[in-house]
């Protein structure tokens, strides 16, 4: 994670001339800068769009974490586990996506929904097979349980989000790992805002 | 045998009350003595003489971790005389009264394991508490990127790995009775509840649910495992038997509740939620019903509840200025900032509590006497060693 911003313009600059030579495989990455409303160069055959089905906007139309409403019990995982088990996965795809989060919170912040919404974008064109894992992660200022609940709490909140843009349920799986796997060693703010993050991993299906 | 013990203890008491308010350790003779050492935070100075090795500084640990302290014949309350030649042997007598309340020889096993032997006669007769010298503990051990459970003696020796998975693991929890240890493993991508047997090694998952499985702890009379699930779309409380079978969901709140533990009469768990933004303590009945705050003044920001078995106090850790382990009435109140650590787990005796706690780049093990707030380290556990839970 020590990739600088420069490094993530340039992948993004990269992923969107791939996209503009109308690449006929997989894109290689969500292709829309994020925030804007760029469609995706898709393989042109399997991209469909879902319906929202999640609690949907409120007035500014916008989708941020006001729209989770608190009370709420949440949006059930799939009842199915072993559909998303034995399949490879890509993380590298949305490795600039990273959704980062304010100590002990898991609300999404509005500087962060632009990278939720490229996410939700990519999925739109996305082949029907690919579902999506979001990992839960922790700074090391709580403690062990407290934050893997925590981090799946940020990996639901992320997940929620994504269905409230029109990405089925169905297709997202959380992981959380607390504090086990930090991508910044230290001790500071600086290790620490690395560390509260969802990341995203690209599910493929099991047959390719 | 110690039923009879603790009534003819319980009458010497009574005696010495009655006969003199002073209660000291004066010519009263015999048993009654003992009623000076009836406060649980007092040191005890003790004398060990013909002791040596692995023997001796067994002894050593196991008396210093209950408030005992190591003295000149001249100056403790209690004189231990013995050997450890081929086998442990102890006359153990009051400086004072020159009683001899203890005389005994030991057999079988090693030398080490009479040893301990040896400090729970000593620690019964003289607090007046089941010792915790043959107790286990569980843990999780951490190494190079991966974590596997371990089982040991509660002063870390005679350590056993139960899983052998290169992965993550979390959140050990004896069922009572010390045959099975639950716990969570990522071995298959995602955390998981499983329930090992140790006499054989076969484990079962409990709970694979989609989302976070985890915090297994499990009902005083063995019945009941309360969880951790976030299959409905928060981590909340659930609720099963032993096996994972019989479902039952506790809590339904939109923010996160994690590590639960029982009440010791089964009726009540305790956990933190963050239902108030902050993560705070709650309980609830285990029938189901009303969570409720349980009020810890002075600290905040607290997780990680444990009941103490006599159903007095529970331990928790407050993150607030780094991990801090505290103690407050179960019924809630003042809480007590005891030393720095997480992860605290209650004896079987309700005196002790072991923690974690990082040392240098390292975590480690403690054992903090509660009423003498001291604390000794474990020190021959190699690995950073977290989440310990006492066998009851």
């Amino acid at each position: 994670m020590k990739r600088s911003s420069l490094v993530n313009l340039l992948v993004l600059g990269l992923a969107l001339a791939v996209g503009g030579f109308g690449c006929k495989h997989r894109p290689k990455g969500p292709t829309p800068i994020p925030g804007q409303k760029t469609a995706v160069a898709g393989p042109g055959t399997e991209g469909r769009a879902t319906p929202p089905i999640g609690g949907g906007l409120d007035k500014d139309n916008r989708p941020d974490s006001e729209d989770l409403k608190p009370g709420q019990g949440g949006t059930p995982l799939p009842s199915d586990r072993g559909y998303f088990e034995g399949r490879p996965t890509d993380g590298k795809i949305f490795e600039a996506y990273t959704v980062y989060f304010d100590y002990d919170r898991h609300n999404v912040k509005p500087d962060q929904v632009a990278k939720v919404q490229a996410v939700a974008d990519f999925f739109k064109s996305a082949p029907a097979g690919d579902d999506l894992v979001i990992e839960g992660h922790c700074d090391e200022r709580g403690t062990d349980e407290y934050n893997r609940a925590l981090g799946e709490r940020r990996a639901l909140a992320v997940r929620e989000m994504l269905t409230q843009m029109g990405l089925a349920a169905g297709r997202i799986r959380t992981i959380s790992y607390g504090k086990d796997k930090p991508v910044a060693e230290g001790h500071s703010e600086d290790a620490w805002s690395k560390n509260r993050r969802g990341q995203f991993l690209l599910l493929l299906p099991k047959d390719k | 045998m110690m039923k009879k013990f603790r009534y003819m203890e319980a009458a010497a008491i009574l005696l010495v009350w009655g006969a003199s308010m002073a209660a000291t350790h004066a010519e009263t003779g015999g048993k009654m003595i003992i009623s000076r050492e009836v406060d649980a935070t007092k040191t005890i100075p003790i004398n060990l003489s013909g002791y040596t090795g692995e023997v001796l500084s067994t002894l050593k640990f196991d008396l210093e971790v209950v408030g005992f302290s190591m003295a000149g014949p001249e100056q403790a309350d209690y004189l231990v005389v013995g050997s450890n030649a081929s086998r442990v042997e102890a006359r153990v007598s009051n400086r004072f009264s020159k009683a001899e309340i203890l005389a005994k020889a030991y057999s079988g096993a090693s030398l080490r394991a009479q040893a301990h032997a040896l400090a729970d006669d000593i620690v019964e007769k003289i607090r007046q508490v089941p010792g915790i010298a043959q107790t286990k503990i569980a843990f999780k051990l951490e190494s190079g990127g991966t974590s596997e459970i371990c089982i040991a003696d509660y002063d870390g020796f005679n350590v056993i790995k139960i899983t052998n998975d290169r992965s993550l693991v979390a959140a050990p929890a004896w069922s009572p009775g010390r045959k099975k240890l639950y716990y969570t493993s990522y071995r298959l991508g995602n955390p998981d509840i499983y329930a090992h047997v140790l006499a054989t090694g076969e484990r079962q998952a409990i709970a694979k649910y989609t989302g976070l499985n985890t915090s297994a702890a499990v009902s005083p009379d063995g019945r009941r495992v309360a969880m951790i699930l976030s299959k409905g779309g928060s981590p909340d409380i659930y609720l099963s038997n032993p096996d994972g079978s019989g479902l039952r969901q506790l809590t339904s709140t939109r923010e996160d509740e994690s590590s639960p533990c029982w009440s010791p009469d089964g009726q009540t768990l305790c956990f933190a939620s963050r239902q108030t933004g902050r993560a705070s303590l709650y309980t609830m009945p285990a029938a189901g019903g009303a969570m409720k705050r349980l009020r810890t003044e002075n600290v905040a920001s607290v997780t990680e509840p444990d009941w103490s078995p006599d159903g007095k106090n529970i331990a928790f850790t407050t993150t607030t200025g780094g991990f801090h382990i505290c103690t407050v009435p179960a019924q809630g109140g003042v809480a007590e900032v005891l030393v720095p650590g997480e992860y605290p787990s209650w004896s079987p005796n309700s005196r002790t509590l072991i923690l974690s706690r990082r040392n240098g780049n390292r975590y480690v093990l403690s054992l903090l006497d509660v009423p003498t707030k001291k604390v000794k380290d474990i020190g021959q556990i190699s690995g950073n060693a977290s989440q310990p839970d006492w066998a009851k």
